[in-house]
């Protein structure tokens, strides 16, 4: 696997420079070199993806060189979530081992944590063909159980291919921006990029509120490309006037629509930057198409407001589907869900020999690019994670079977909030209890309650009803 | 105005942002010791704070900030006193 040799030899080969700085400590490709070493060993016993438990330390992000590097794929795991949730992402990926830098023991029957043995072993880059695996990634999923979306090294070489033909001037010398959660795919380009590179990437401090430590990252670190969150624009907006990023050269837009009005702001603070809005769901693996800002934010291509997600990378077709739904296809695309379901294998379908997800985007082209226009199933994004409410709903008739709940989601200027409400009782549901089966990006805000679920012309429940009723 | 004038106009400000009437003011109060203070309430509660105090925070100095203890210091300073 071609990036897997550039990585094995920037370890190899700049030793001395920085790989990443974590809570301002920096550690160097010799550090990490040192670690895969004193770990290829014991990874080589184990069989199947491999656990890795999210401590957002150097040894969590080495440990996933370390896995690829013995050609395995690692499977992010939260500590912080419900156990119920952890339990359901090792038994659908069949995990047995896993690796944790705090050697804590998972409360999970049968797991196994891999230590480190005491001799180094010289990494030899494996043998890999394009279907083996480089993660598994979960997402919120209808049915209560989350969804394992798996991504090959093949995926991952087309995406970097992709990447690297985007025609960005980067070098050793360049600094990343890394600022996502490792069970969230855009951290996978933020942290992969720089290491072919031999350069290096910096983690936002966690001891600093999230807006304040991404622009001290930004700022002190002299960060040259970042990809980001639009809803970091709307966080550092109030103090625009005050901002100077001068040594930012690319700055990359993902996870949630880019608002024309943020180009703005973001253009006001750093003038010089390229910016791009790239799109795409973990199914195809990190982000598939690229538009980019023209100089003069006025000649933007956007629709009602939307900025443009521009034309598909190298190995990525798009198609639109008669309801107007956006295909994405090619060999970004996942072969499909683990362990899906008959209705999870239903979204990918082979025409033409090109394997194609149908995203749930609504889709619109203008023959040149493409537009992403919203949902069409009730999914919403909470700071780039997507949320299913099906799943909400689900985990609250878990902890109270004997009513009927519906969440709906309530566009704030803060972004969405979840809202639910229970049917034929006299107050909402005790949130607290709800909250705990469900990751802190799914907590419910508010709890209410109706005698009756109002009823649209099909006999179903209608939401948009519900919100009128209760005045949200 | 000094310390503990500060401090008590900081608490009826803290209970209703972070919606908890059980928070005490210290100067070692943090985001780390409040279960409903995060990145929005934190702004909010700065907005507030601003807006009671009638002065404006630097984004160097938010950076900068620790704790509570900090916060009051800065209060201070641009009060003049």
């Amino acid at each position: 696997m071609e990036f897997l040799s550039e990585i094995h030899s920037k370890i190899y080969n700049h030793t001395n420079s920085v790989w990443c700085k974590i809570e301002n400590k920096e550690f160097t490709y010799g550090d990490l070199k040192s670690f895969i070493q004193s770990f290829t060993p014991a990874i080589a016993q184990t069989s199947g993806p491999v656990g890795l438990v999210i401590r957002d330390d150097f040894e969590t992000y080495a440990s996933i060189i370390a896995c690829w590097m013995c050609g395995r794929s690692y499977v992010p795991i939260q500590p912080s979530y419900p156990d119920s949730r952890i339990n359901d992402i090792v038994e659908l990926s069949e995990i047995q081992f896993y690796l944790d830098s705090q050697f804590h023991a998972l409360n999970i029957v049968g797991l196994k944590c891999v230590t480190p043995s005491n001799e180094e072993k010289a990494i030899v880059s494996p043998p890999l063909n394009n279907h083996d695996l480089a993660y598994i990634l979960f997402t919120s999923g209808t049915t209560g159980k989350p969804k394992g979306v798996p991504i090959s090294f093949g995926n991952l070489q087309a995406f970097i291919e992709g990447f690297f033909d985007l025609g960005y001037e980067l070098n050793q010398n360049d600094k990343f921006l890394q600022m996502f959660e490792l069970t969230f795919d855009l951290s996978v380009m933020s942290f992969c990029i720089p290491t072919m590179l031999g350069a290096s990437f910096y983690p936002p401090s966690k001891k600093l509120i999230k807006p304040l430590a991404l622009y001290d990252t930004l700022e002190s670190e002299e960060i040259s490309f970042a990809l980001m969150v639009p809803s970091a624009i709307d966080m550092l907006s109030p103090y625009a006037d005050e901002m100077e990023l001068p040594y930012l050269k690319i700055s990359q837009f993902c996870g949630e629509a880019l608002k024309i009005q943020q180009i703005r702001i973001w253009k006001e603070v750093c003038d010089s930057t390229q910016i791009d809005n790239v799109y795409g769901p973990t199914e195809a693996t990190i982000y598939c198409t690229r538009y980019t800002i023209p100089p003069n934010v006025e000649d933007c291509k956007h629709h009602n407001g939307i900025v443009c997600i521009g034309e598909p990378m190298t190995h990525v077709s798009l198609g639109l589907g008669n309801d107007k739904e956006l295909y994405l296809g090619g060999k970004q695309t996942t072969m499909g869900y683990v362990k899906a379901n008959p209705s999870q294998k239903e979204v990918f379908f082979e025409q033409d020999e090109v394997w194609y997800y149908k995203s749930g985007d609504i889709g619109l082209s203008d023959e040149q690019e493409y537009y992403c226009l919203g949902r069409i199933d009730e999914q919403v994004k909470i700071q780039g994670y997507r949320v299913e409410l099906a799943e909400i709903e689900f985990a609250a008739g878990k902890v109270f079977p004997n009513n009927k709940h519906k969440c709906v989601a309530i566009q704030t200027t803060s972004g969405w909030e979840l809202h639910l409400v229970s049917e034929g009782v006299k107050t909402g549901a005790k949130i607290t209890e709800v909250n705990s089966h469900l990751p802190w990006y799914m907590h419910i805000k508010q709890a209410h309650s109706l005698t009756e679920f109002p009823l649209n012309a099909n006999g179903k429940v209608d939401k948009k009803q519900i919100i009128l009723q209760l005045g949200l | 105005m000094n310390r503990e004038e500060i401090t008590s106009a900081l608490s009826p400000i803290f209970h209703r942002v972070f919606n908890n009437n059980e928070i005490i003011i210290t100067d070692d109060l943090n985001a780390e010791k409040v279960d409903q203070w995060d990145s929005l309430t934190h702004l909010n509660m700065i907005a507030e704070v601003e807006k009671h105090f009638e002065i404006k925070f630097k984004l160097k100095e938010l950076i900068g900030m620790k704790n509570v203890g900090d916060m009051i210091d800065l209060i201070l300073q641009k009060k003049g006193v």
